[in-house]
């Protein structure tokens, strides 16, 4: 769970640059002047994305995006308009353009799953990116474009290093340093074709941008069909239910890999995108051994401020004690199996939990199941499940196993908690 | 002279006010100074009552001169002239009287409440040690670490103190309101309550919950057992510092009951939606070996689910 919450903590860090204090981000140096020449032909097709708090001239947030055509649309994150885009009655949009002109923006379309919105200013013979067509080796130089901190325009350089690894959707790993506030910026080679856009960073000197195919074909989508909607959360739900049963439908393609151990069969990564860590207790002090895994990958989609949507986690605990009798025991296994982390649970947002438990015969294991459930109240059919195991059988041998799937349609979920249980098991 | 009967003046509980000795038949009871028996109450006339034997150890009860007349044991209907036993209270006025004759059989001596085995170290040692090895069992259920202080510390550091004042509020209030601190029987009832308590909640429900695969006990109960055992501590307590009537303290502490149990439902239903951090669902693990139901399938089970899914959807 610790490794999903940073890659939920990296996601939302970009957004909140107004509350962060500046952090100082390298300067890079620019060997061959290509940078300063670069620098001199995109500047003008970057602008700052402003959030404004509806009837104040505060921003709310801050980010980057740039133009892809002369008459005036605009690339940037979804996360960086989410707030707009959820409550358009609350915010309001405006850019900055890089000669210090200023003006509102309209929200045409969006892309919740690769993280990118399309948005549109009045004008005319603007400066725009072009598209990179084909594939960009590893280790090609690349240069990010954006406003760090709100510290003015910067251009920095960088390496592209290939697509992420563990991650759901295509990510290019950049290693450079983008900041807070670059979010939605964009990513040149050397000719200054757009290559990527900015979106997240892990600190350090990594940085993740979504490969530009996606922001063309999100624009192309728009050309086709040009229709903005009054209110988003309907087509937010459709992307997310379209991410839950391409998510399920990966987990469960091929039958789900186990590991054995200690006679128990342990769930193990689904997907190359999934990868599972394994820990052991380490205090000579208890009276038992527990080891750990646990399982997740990126997946989640982030739509708004602490809703992360379409995550999957297995847990295991496997218990063994030869000091504690059946009732201490059991009640060590009660802790594990009722412990419950803690979870967003705005009323907003979420209805309340509804459990079912019971004893349950898993392919001749004897074990104790719970089941919890609550719905999401704005994106109508997606939902929360949290699947608890635990074996009860004679011995001094345990297993705890528990599947968390975040914001998926309800058969995708049944689906997948059907699969989980089907591979727990005993041997002798 | 010669004693023939007592005419009791009864207070608002029923307990005597004040007691006069009869020498001689017919009595009169008035407000005027030539009764035999002077009453200051208003609403009684200056000649109101007449009092002769009737035999029998029963007595003739007449109105002589009054508006308000009499009524007799609360019963309806003013009487004018009535035949009446030593168990009778006959009320003129705002005065209740009550006329025993000299040969009333009393009943039989009651024991002293001091000889009762819960006033008596032996219980109250019981009690105590009751309560420590409730939670001594407790602390060894979750002793799954060598640190052994934990057992030894932490009664000392929270049931004691907490029992200590507890016991001590109610010998305070007997003292100021009976004159009796009782220490010794609020230690035993107190220690015994809350023993029994942890015993119920702690561990009883959920071990039968668990071998009954059900949610009965703590889910449908979880409202009731408080109250159940909260109830009876509260009595004990109540009879001990308080002289009202045990049934009448007894309707008072269920009144009690009745009433927190309400608001108890009430705030559930209230706070229900805002109780959102809370999976609801029976946590108990127990030993294997008590598990007397027999498993569902995994189908059977997934198929719940389906509940689940239309109590979220609302």
């Amino acid at each position: 769970m610790k490794i999903d919450l940073l890659i939920r903590a990296w996601q939302v860090m970009l957004v909140l640059v107004c509350l962060a204090p500046a952090a100082a981000y390298s300067a890079q140096a620019d060997h061959d002047g290509r940078a300063q020449a670069l620098f001199a032909t995109v500047k003008n097709s970057v602008v700052q994305i402003r959030t404004l708090l509806s009837g104040s001239k505060s921003q709310n947030s801050i980010g980057s995006g740039f133009y892809v055509s002369d008459d005036g649309l605009v690339i940037t994150n979804y996360h960086v308009v989410s707030s707009y885009a959820l409550e358009p009655k609350n915010y309001e949009m405006e850019y900055v353009a890089n000669n210090g002109e200023r003006g509102t923006l309209t929200l045409l379309a969006i892309d919740v799953l690769h993280d990118l919105a399309l948005l549109q200013r009045k004008g005319s013979h603007l400066p725009y990116l072009r598209f990179h067509v084909g594939p960009i080796a590893r280790g090609e130089k690349l240069f990010s474009l954006g406003n760090p901190n709100d510290l003015g325009l910067v251009i920095v350089e960088g390496v592209n290093n290939g697509l992420q690894e563990h991650s759901f959707y295509d990510t290019l790993h950049f290693t450079g340093a983008i900041n807070s506030g670059m979010s939605g910026g964009p990513v040149v080679g050397k000719s200054g074709e757009l290559v990527g856009i900015n979106v997240a960073t892990m600190g350090e000197s990594r940085g993740f941008l979504v490969p530009s195919q996606y922001a063309h074909e999100l624009l192309a989508r728009w050309r086709a069909a040009p229709v903005v909607a009054a209110v988003l959360e309907p087509e937010i739900t459709r992307q997310l239910k379209l991410h839950s049963a391409a998510l399920v439908e990966r987990l469960t393609r091929k039958p789900l890999p186990v590991q054995l151990d200690s006679g128990y069969a342990v769930p193990d990564a689904a997907d190359p995108y999934m990868r599972c860590w394994a820990n052991k207790s380490d205090n000579e002090k208890l009276f038992f051994n527990v080891r750990s895994y646990n399982c997740s990958g990126r997946s989640n989609v982030y739509v708004g401020q602490g809703i992360n949507m379409g995550s999957v986690f297995f847990e295991s605990l496997l218990y063994q004690s030869d000091k504690l009798g059946p009732f201490r025991f059991s009640r060590l296994l009660q802790n594990a199996y009722g412990s419950q982390e803690s979870f967003n649970s705005d009323i907003k947002h979420f209805t309340k939990f509804a459990c079912t438990d019971s004893v349950v015969d898993i392919n001749g294991m004897p074990a104790k199941a719970a089941l919890c459930l609550r719905a999401y109240r704005k994106y109508v059919g997606l939902y929360d499940f949290d699947l608890r195991v635990v074996s009860l059988r004679e011995g001094s041998n345990a297993l705890v196993t528990k599947l968390n799937l975040d914001g998926v349609a309800y058969e995708d979920g049944i689906r997948m908690v059907r699969r989980y249980m089907g591979v727990l098991k005993w041997n002798d | 002279m010669e004693r023939l009967a007592w005419i009791e003046i009864l207070d608002r509980h029923g307990d005597v006010a004040a007691r006069h000795p009869v020498h001689a038949w017919p009595v009169r009871v008035g407000r005027a100074y030539s009764s035999d028996l002077v009453l200051d109450d208003p609403y009684v006339a200056a000649s109101h009552l007449e009092i002769n034997q009737a035999g029998d150890g029963n007595h003739q009860v007449k109105i002589l001169d009054s508006i308000n007349g009499m009524t007799i044991d609360a019963r309806r209907g003013k009487q004018t002239d009535a035949t009446i036993s030593g168990n009778n209270v006959v009320r003129i006025g705002q005065t209740q009287l009550r006329i025993r004759p000299f040969d009333y059989v009393v009943p039989s001596e009651r024991l002293l409440p001091g000889n009762a085995w819960v006033r008596r170290w032996p219980a109250m040692i019981t009690g105590v040690l009751a309560l420590l090895l409730t939670h001594l069992l407790m602390q060894w259920l979750s002793y799954d670490r060598d640190e052994s202080y934990r057992i030894l510390f932490s009664p000392l550091l929270g049931d004691i103190p907490l029992l200590l004042l507890w016991v001590g509020f109610w010998a305070l209030i007997g003292r100021v309101l009976s004159g009796r601190a009782n220490f010794i029987a609020h230690t035993v009832i107190a220690s015994m309550g809350i023993a029994l308590f942890m015993m119920l909640n702690n561990l009883l429900y959920g071990y039968v919950d668990f071998a009954l695969d059900s949610s009965l006990m703590s889910n449908l109960l979880s409202g009731f057992i408080e109250p159940l055992i909260i109830g009876p501590v509260l009595y004990y307590h109540l009879c001990l510092v308080s002289r009202v009537s045990r049934r009448r303290l007894g309707i008072m502490v269920a009144m009690l009951l009745a009433t927190l149990i309400g608001i108890g439902l009430i705030t559930d239903e209230l706070t229900s939606d805002s109780a959102l951090t809370a999976m609801e669902y029976s946590r108990t693990i127990g030993p294997p070996s008590l598990l007397m139901m027999q498993g569902k399938t995994t189908e059977e089970f997934i198929a719940g689910a389906n509940g689940l899914k239309s109590k979220v959807d609302e």
